[in-house]
């Protein structure tokens, strides 16, 4: 795989097939790398040898990929990149709709050059159309979706791994049926797309019943009651949900609430009230994890809104490994979030830590392309690599 | 075997898919649908649950009505098994027996008489995947979970910054999002049949929520431990009134800034140059507040879109979702495909997540009514004759 993933959604996809045991070639500019390793949040500014900055988020975002340095400014640059696709499988396009056709590199042009290639452009709003080319952070699709509308806030993480996901699913369909037919695949992704299949009943509700929707809507479907309850302590909450009578039943029974709770079969808005109430000067009672042991205890669909410590220590991300330590010879020894596909036989797992800018450069333009060391020192001088 | 020059219908064509699921699945298995797999949803004889989930067309109760159904169970098959009679035992190995991979959706208080036969199944050549709240181990694996709870347990809620409780993610998009990384696994699975003919996913919600804030990572850096926040975020990025509606900014770098403030006509407050930066904006928050508040109150949002995006500002209008699908955009991609359902009627439906030439995905067919392809799948393929049915259908099997 050859990819230009930048940001969360392309990088997190490209690392999802380097963990699924793809070989990922990360290609970035000498010298306008991605803007992930500027982004330093918890951490003073970390330099790595050669003089690039990388960050604690870049460590989490591009594990387990090669990195290779290429200015496709430069005709040298794109020559080699030319000579490197007969031996991909993948092109992911991570730019602004037009930039990689530009440099002359359209779909026929990578068919020429590997009539077995998968070329997947993933954008925010998609090639073609009136916003082709729009800049588009997270936050603006969940804007342009109505998410922002219906939440109240933009959640554009969200929409990130969204995108994310659908690339990954993608890029390993199209090989499945370029392996069953022998021909390349071009595959455009419009990130406002992948968030929009999310989100199916809302769209057909608004156009299909007409409907002109309330901010708000949608969080529990099935619910008899679905809240956010304040416990002990700033800004701590646990999430609760009843699904039926018999919940209200068992959570009577844990906390010992209304005295006279409404007969399963007739529960009104006035009963739903009720129980709210009770349950909030039950939970301030609490503290967090408190209030979901118990609630877990009696077999109530509950969630404590964790915070960072929490997730650090959740027992079941620990039980389970599903926090890793990463050895990263610039950011130090760090913990992140382990890959979430477990297969039994053929797992994803962390392969490496994120490279440092051009780590593989070498190896990889001798190997394939067989450049030896002073045509490399060249590029080198002429900021091609 | 397929022939090589015939044109598939989508990339899985051929592969055979037993949805067992539920919503943590539903959405997964309808990818693996929309790109090509023979999918066979199996649902109690009285109806799946989620064909009585509201919203329904013309909001009238129907098991064919409901809209959550209709989207989630396009291009799948539907037929109906009680898989709480041991009676139903033989059949569902015969299913098993006919496909390549099983979905499941494991639940705490779910009854646990099959578990152990989809565990022995992927021992067999099936590809089985489970999709559970908190995956198949580990000390909360049989605790209860919604789509609600999970949010928080995961930490993907958003502060809104100020007193009120963080703020949900409506409908069960969380879940699709696990079941997207399901249809993942299940595609790598196919593609490693040759040293792995069989496997066992584990698809944990938790894990997949969990994964994508970076408070982990954070915490361990600084043993910071704030919940994730919008109102942090430094004006103009943020939500905005304009004469028609509301307008959306995300301003981060500098050339972001130089854009908005022309967008803005260049008001003499904010054309110092040192506002670009975002630490020196963050002591002047009152005052571009202010500024903005007042030159957007007049604007209109369309022609602020397409002007700010044209200086570099990224920028969308706060859509309704009804704008959104009847966007220009959203109209010039022909993102929206029209379906036919005899009880739905012909609607407009977000179609398949990705553009290509390629068949790579098939074209929109409706969900299937109850029961619809009983004989097709206990007849025609698996062999039974037709007065067996019948006298199953009599007794309530299916």
């Amino acid at each position: 795989v050859l990819s230009f993933g930048q940001g969360i959604a392309g990088n997190t996809s490209a690392m999802a097939l380097a963990e699924l045991g793809a070989y990922v070639v990360k290609i970035e500019s000498p010298t306008r790398p991605d803007n992930v390793r500027n982004l330093i949040a918890d951490h003073p500014r970390i330099t790595e040898p050669g003089g690039a900055v990388t960050s604690a988020l870049f460590g989490g975002l591009a594990r387990s990929v090669r990195s290779l340095t290429l200015d496709m400014a430069s005709e040298r640059g794109r020559e080699l990149f030319a000579g490197l696709v007969p031996h991909a499988d993948v092109v992911l396009d991570n730019f602004r709709p037009g930039v990689f056709q530009r440099w002359g590199f359209t779909f026929d042009r990578l068919l020429e050059l590997n009539p077995r290639i998968i070329f997947v452009s993933l954008s925010g709003y998609g090639a073609g159309g009136p916003r082709d080319g729009y800049l588009a952070y997270g936050g603006n699709i969940s804007s342009f979706l109505g998410m922002t509308y219906l939440v109240g806030v933009g959640n554009g993480g969200h929409h990130d791994y969204v995108a994310s996901a659908h690339c990954t699913l993608v890029i390993l369909a199209a090989l499945a049926y370029r392996d069953r037919t022998g021909q390349g695949v071009q595959i455009d992704l419009a990130q406002t797309e992948t968030g929009a299949c999310v989100m199916g009943p809302v769209y057909l509700d608004a156009v299909l019943n007409d409907r002109q929707l309330d901010k708000g809507v949608g969080v529990a479907h099935d619910a008899l009651l679905a809240d956010l309850f304040r416990c002990q302590g700033p800004e701590e909450w646990i999430a609760i949900e009843l699904t039926d009578a018999g919940d209200w039943t068992r959570l009577v029974g844990v906390a010992g609430l209304l005295e006279d709770p409404p007969a399963a079969a007739a529960w009104s808005a006035t009963d739903t009230e009720k129980a709210r109430a009770a349950i909030a000067s039950w939970t301030a009672t609490l503290t967090r994890h408190q209030a979901f042991q118990k609630l877990h205890r009696a077999g109530i669909a509950a969630g404590v809104v964790q915070r960072g410590e929490d997730l650090y220590r959740d027992p079941q991300l620990r039980a389970r490994g599903a926090i890793v330590e990463v050895d990263h010879p610039d950011i130090g020894r760090l913990e992140y979030p382990a890959p979430v596909h477990r297969l039994s036989a053929t797992p994803a797992v962390v392969r490496g830590h994120a490279p440092r800018l051009g780590a593989d450069t070498a190896e990889i333009l001798e190997e394939f392309l067989g450049l030896d060391e002073s045509e490399l020192a060249d590029l080198r001088q002429g900021h091609v690599v | 075997m397929t022939v090589m020059s015939e044109a598939l219908a989508g990339a899985l064509d051929g592969v055979r898919v037993l949805d067992l699921s539920g919503p943590l699945a539903s959405y997964g298995t309808k990818l693996l649908a929309d790109l090509g797999a023979d999918v066979i949803k199996v649902e109690p004889p009285g109806g799946d649950p989620m064909r009585r989930r509201p919203p329904f067309k013309d909001d009238t109760p129907n098991l064919e009505g409901s809209l959550w159904f209709g989207y989630y169970h396009e291009n799948k098959r539907g037929i109906t098994l009680d898989l709480s009679r041991p009676e139903a035992g033989p059949l569902l190995g015969e299913l098993a027996g006919g496909v390549n991979v099983a979905v499941v959706t494991p639940l705490a208080g779910s009854p646990a008489r099959w578990d152990a036969r989809w565990r022995e199944w992927s021992h067999h050549e099936l590809v089985v995947c489970a999709v559970s709240p908190y995956g198949l181990t580990g000390p909360y694996r049989e605790a209860r979970a919604t789509h609600f709870t999970s949010q928080a347990m995961g930490s993907v809620m958003v502060s809104p910054g100020d007193a009120r409780p963080p703020l949900p993610i409506p409908d069960q998009q969380v879940y699709d999002l696990a079941s997207t990384h399901a249809a993942v696994s299940v595609l790598v699975a196919l593609r490693a049949r040759a040293v792995a003919p069989g496997q066992l996913i584990d698809i944990s919600v938790h894990e997949v929520i969990a994964s994508q804030s970076h408070l982990v990572q954070r915490f361990g850096l600084s043993g910071s431990s704030q919940l994730q926040t919008a109102g942090a975020a430094v004006p103009p990025a943020g939500t905005w009134r304009c004469a028609d509606g509301e307008i959306e900014f995300q301003v981060w770098d500098p050339k972001h800034w130089l854009g908005f403030v022309e967008l803005l006509g260049n008001p003499p407050e904010l054309t110092d140059p040192a506002l670009a930066d975002l630490r020196v904006r963050r002591q002047q928050i009152e005052v571009v507040r202010q500024v903005t508040a007042s030159i957007l109150a007049d604007r209109k949002k369309e022609e602020l879109v397409q002007r700010g995006q044209a200086l570099g500002v990224p920028c969308a209008a706060v859509n309704q979702p009804r704008e959104f699908v009847f966007d220009p955009q959203t109209e010039a991609r022909q993102f929206f495909a029209t379906n036919t359902h005899p009880y739905l009627g012909r609607y407009q439906v977000p179609g398949v997540f990705f553009r290509s030439e390629s068949p790579v995905a098939v074209p929109r067919r409706p969900a299937p009514l109850l029961g619809e392809h009983n004989r097709q799948v206990y007849v025609d393929q698996l062999g039974h004759d037709v007065a067996e049915l019948e006298q199953w259908k009599g007794a309530g099997l299916v």
